[in-house]
C-alpha cells in the first residue's frame, strides 16, 4: 500500500503501522482425563501454557495481547491511529531531522503531526516515534503523506516521501425518531427539505404503480417509546455539480421537517435546523454510470454507458484501459485514447461487456490513464447487475 | 446411557489410578496371543491411541484430517465399540470402549471447522446424559437408573467424574456460543459447579464484553470480581485478576498509560507473569516508546525461552520488528533460528 518516491538510498527508513486497538489471543482447549492414555499430559501443557487462564485452562479467550494483523477496514466516524517510526538505519549519525505526517483527502490537506519541531541529531540505531490520530469526517480517499528532511553528517541536505492510501466507506442519511410521549402517534409527514444544492430522494415509499406505500407497511402508528428510521439518499444538482465538477466542502443539507398527529388530530410539529455534512470527495476523475441494464443474460453482451468527469484543476489526457476479471469480460479495444479533458468537462462512454458468471456481479477492472501526469486511476466495483440465465433451468 | 458406563464399571473393580490403564494392555497383550491381529489394531486404535491423534490433530489444527479420521466412527455408538461385542476378550464388561475425552472432542470438531450448531447439538446431548446420571446418583441409583446398591466412597468418586464432566461439557458448550458470537452467559452458569473458578469466569464474560466494545457491562462484572475477592480474603492470585481487569478497562478507553501502569502493578506481584509482561510491553508501543517496547520483549524471550515461546509473543515481535527497521529481515532471520533450536 505504500510508494516509494525516490530510488536512491537513504540513511533514514521510515515505518508506518495502523494501531487499530490489539486483540486478545483465544485458546484451543484439548483435554483428556487422568484415565486416558496422556493421563495428566494434556492438562500440565494447558497450565504451563503461558496464555491460559491458570486455574480455569479450558477457558478460551486468555489475557494475552495480539498486536494488529493487517490493515483492516476503517469506517466513517472511527478514528484512524498510526504509529510512525523514522529509523537511522545508518551508522553515521543524522542531523536536522523534520518528520511531517499530512492527511490528503479529495478536499483538504491535514497536519497530523504532534511536534513540528526538528530533531537536533539522531544516533545510529535510534528512531524518532510518533502515533497520529485522526477522525475520519469524509468518505472517499485519504492518503497519508510522511515526509523527512534531514541533513547528513557531510552537510548534505535529503529528503523523501513515502504515500499510504486508504478508502472510507459510504454512509446514506439515516433520522432515527422516537415517540416518547405516552400515547400512540400517527406519523403524518417526516420530510427532509433540501437545501439549494441538493436533490433528496426519500427511500421510505414503495411504490406499486401509481400508489406509493409506506416502507412500515400497516403500521400507521408509532407506538410509546418505539422508534422509526427514515432513509434518505443525497444527490448534488446538476447545476451545482458540474460548475465546480463536484461539491467540494462543508455544505449544508437541508433540514428535517416532522408532523405529527394523536388523539382526535392533535397536532405537533418540529423542524431540525439546517444539517451540515462534509460531502463527499471523489478525486480528480469521477467515474459514474449514466445507463445500465438491471439484468443481464448469462455470456450475452451488453451495453453500459460511463460518464467520466474531470473534478480537478488542470486538463487531462485520457487514456482508457479494461482489465478482465473472473466474471465480467470486456469487448472493445483496451489501451485507447479519449482525448483531452479540460477542467469540469465531462465526456460519455458506451462500454460494452459480459458476464460470464450467473448471479450479482460487480462490474471491475476500469483503468484511467492521465498521461500528462502519468498517474493511472482504477475503477473497481462500479456497480452491480444482475446475471441470469436465459435458458430453463435443466438446461443451464 | 449404558454406552457411559463401561469405564465406569470397569474402573469401580479398580482403584481409579493409572492401574486401569495397565489393566487393559494386559488384556490387549492377551488379545496378541489368542486373536486375530486386525481385531486387536481395531482394538488398540480405539481405545486410547486414536482418541491420541485426534486430539493432537486438534492441538495442531488440523481439524480437516481430524474430522476426516473420526468420520468412519459415526456417532461412537457402533456395536463395535462395545465391551459386550468381545465377550470373550472382555468378560462380564458392560458399555462404551469410547473415552468420555473422545466423545467431547468429537462434539466439539464441527465448530473449527464453520459447523458449530453441530457441535452445539452434540455437546448438549452429552450435557443431558450427564445431568440424568447425576440426578440418579443423587437419587441413589445407579448410573443407569437401575437400583443397585452402591458403596459410599463409590458414589463419591462417581459423582465427582461426572460433575467434572458436566463442567468440562458447559466450558466447550460456552466456548462454541463464543466462537458463534452469541453471547457469555453459558459462562456464568459454569459457576454454580465450579465455583473456586468464579473468578476467573466472571473476569472472562468481562473480556467478552470488552471484545464486541460493551465497557460498561464489563466494568460490572468486574466489579463483581473484586467483590468476590473481598469476601475471600485477599489471595495474591485475586489481587492479580483485578489488576489485570482493570488494565484491560484503561485499554478500552483508550487509556493506555493507565493500562500499563496497572500491569507494571501486577508484576510487582508477579514479576514473572508473562501475560503481563506481554501486555506491558504491547502499552508500550501504543505509547509511542517502540525500542523500549521491542527491549523488553526481546528480553523476556532470551530470558525463558520455554515460557515465552507462544504464538502471540512471537507475533508481537516480528510486527516490531518490521516496524523498527528495513533490516528487519535480518533480525527476524537470527531471531528464528534460536527459536528453531528449541522447538
Amino acid at each position: 500500500m505504500d510508494v516509494n518516491q525516490a530510488k536512491q538510498e537513504h540513511l533514514l527508513a521510515l515505518k508506518v503501522m495502523r494501531l487499530t486497538k490489539p486483540t486478545l489471543f483465544t485458546n484451543l482447549p484439548v483435554t483428556c482425563e487422568d484415565r486416558d492414555l496422556p493421563g495428566d499430559l494434556f492438562s500440565q501443557l494447558m497450565r504451563e501454557d503461558p496464555s491460559t487462564i491458570k486455574g480455569a485452562e479450558t477457558l478460551m479467550l486468555g489475557e494475552m495481547l495480539t498486536l494488529p494483523q493487517n490493515f483492516g477496514n476503517i469506517f466513517l466516524g472511527e478514528t484512524f491511529s498510526s504509529y510512525i517510526s523514522v529509523h537511522n538505519d545508518s551508522n553515521q549519525v543524522v542531523k536536522d531531522i523534520l518528520v511531517k505526517a499530512d492527511l490528503q483527502t479529495s478536499s483538504q490537506r491535514l497536519n497530523l503531526s504532534a511536534s513540528n519541531s526538528a530533531v537536533a541529531e539522531l544516533k545510529p540505531e535510534c528512531c524518532i516515534d510518533d502515533v497520529i490520530h485522526h477522525e475520519v469526517k469524509e468518505i472517499g480517499t485519504h492518503i497519508l503523506v510522511c515526509a523527512v528532511s534531514y541533513t547528513t553528517q557531510y552537510g548534505e541536505k535529503l529528503y523523501f516521501r513515502k504515500f499510504f492510501k486508504f478508502q472510507t466507506d459510504e454512509v446514506f442519511l439515516e433520522a432515527q425518531i422516537q415517540n416518547i410521549t405516552t400515547s400512540p402517534m400517527f406519523m403524518e409527514k417526516v420530510s427532509l427539505e433540501p437545501s439549494m444544492m441538493y436533490n433528496v430522494t426519500e427511500l421510505n415509499t414503495v411504490t406499486h404503480g401509481d400508489q406509493g406505500e409506506s416502507t412500515f407497511g400497516k403500521m400507521s402508528y408509532l407506538q410509546p417509546m418505539d422508534t422509526r428510521q427514515y432513509l434518505y439518499c443525497l444527490k448534488p444538482k446538476p447545476e451545482y455539480a458540474e460548475k465546480a465538477g463536484v461539491i467540494k466542502g462543508v455544505t449544508v443539507i437541508g433540514k428535517l421537517d416532522i408532523v405529527w398527529k394523536t388523539n382526535l388530530g392533535e397536532r405537533g410539529r418540529l423542524q431540525t435546523s439546517q444539517l451540515q455534512r462534509m460531502a463527499p470527495g471523489y478525486g480528480d476523475i469521477r467515474l459514474s454510470l449514466e445507463t445500465i441494464p438491471d439484468t443481464v443474460n448469462l455470456e450475452e453482451p451488453f451495453d453500459i454507458t460511463c460518464k467520466i468527469t474531470n473534478c480537478s484543476e488542470r486538463t487531462m489526457d485520457l487514456v482508457l484501459e479494461m482489465c478482465n476479471t473472473r466474471s465480467v469480460h470486456w469487448c472493445g479495444v483496451s489501451g485507447r485514447q479519449l482525448g483531452k479533458l479540460s477542467p469540469a468537462a465531462f465526456l460519455s462512454l458506451p462500454l460494452t461487456l459480459l458476464s460470464s458468471v450467473q448471479g450479482l456481479q460487480s462490474i471491475s477492472g476500469l483503468r484511467l490513464t492521465d498521461t500528462f501526469l502519468k498517474r493511472t486511476y482504477e475503477y473497481d466495483d462500479i456497480a452491480q447487475v444482475c446475471v441470469v440465465c436465459p435458458f430453463t433451468s435443466n438446461e443451464c | 446411557m449404558v454406552r457411559f458406563l463401561g469405564e465406569q464399571a470397569a474402573s469401580k473393580r479398580q482403584v481409579l489410578t493409572a492401574n486401569s490403564v495397565e489393566q487393559s494392555f494386559n488384556g490387549l497383550k492377551q488379545l496378541i496371543v489368542s486373536h486375530s491381529p486386525y481385531l486387536l489394531a481395531k482394538l488398540l486404535n480405539l481405545n486410547y491411541l486414536w482418541f491420541v491423534r485426534l486430539s493432537l490433530l486438534t492441538k495442531l489444527n488440523l481439524f480437516q484430517n481430524a474430522e476426516l479420521e473420526i468420520e468412519p466412527f459415526g456417532n461412537l455408538d457402533h456395536p463395535d465399540l462395545y465391551y459386550e461385542y468381545y465377550p470373550t476378550v472382555y468378560p462380564g464388561r458392560r458399555g462404551s470402549m469410547v473415552p468420555f475425552s473422545m466423545r467431547l472432542l468429537h462434539a466439539e470438531i464441527p465448530q473449527y471447522l464453520a459447523k458449530p450448531q453441530e457441535a452445539l447439538d452434540r455437546l448438549h446431548n452429552l450435557k443431558t446424559v450427564c445431568l440424568a446420571i447425576l440426578e440418579n446418583l443423587e437419587k441413589g441409583l445407579a448410573e443407569d437408573g437401575s437400583m443397585i446398591t452402591l458403596a459410599q466412597e463409590n458414589v463419591q468418586a462417581s459423582l465427582q467424574l461426572w460433575q467434572s464432566r458436566l463442567s468440562r461439557v458447559m466450558y466447550s458448550m460456552a466456548n462454541c456460543l463464543l466462537l458463534m458470537k452469541v453471547g457469555p452467559h453459558t459462562y456464568h452458569s459454569i459457576i454454580q459447579y465450579e465455583p473456586h473458578q468464579k473468578v476467573q469466569l466472571l473476569s472472562g464474560i468481562g473480556r467478552i464484553f470488552l471484545q464486541s466494545g460493551d465497557v460498561n457491562m464489563a466494568e460490572r462484572y468486574f466489579q463483581d470480581v473484586e467483590r468476590s475477592c473481598q469476601m475471600t480474603g485477599s489471595q495474591s492470585s485475586h489481587t492479580t485478576c483485578v489488576l489485570m481487569n482493570r488494565a484491560f478497562v484503561s485499554l478500552s478507553q483508550n487509556n493506555y498509560a493507565e493500562a500499563h501502569a496497572s500491569f507494571t502493578e501486577l508484576l510487582k506481584l508477579d514479576p514473572k507473569n508473562p501475560v503481563a509482561n506481554n501486555n506491558a510491553a504491547v502499552c508500550l508501543l501504543y505509547l509511542g516508546h517502540l525500542k523500549e517496547s521491542l527491549g523488553q520483549l526481546e528480553g523476556l524471550v532470551k530470558q525463558d525461552p520455554a515460557l515465552y515461546l507462544h504464538e502471540s509473543v512471537l507475533f508481537n515481535l516480528t510486527s516490531m520488528y518490521e516496524l523498527e527497521s528495513s533490516r528487519s529481515t535480518q533480525k527476524k532471520q537470527n531471531f528464528n533460528t534460536q527459536c528453531l533450536k528449541l522447538v
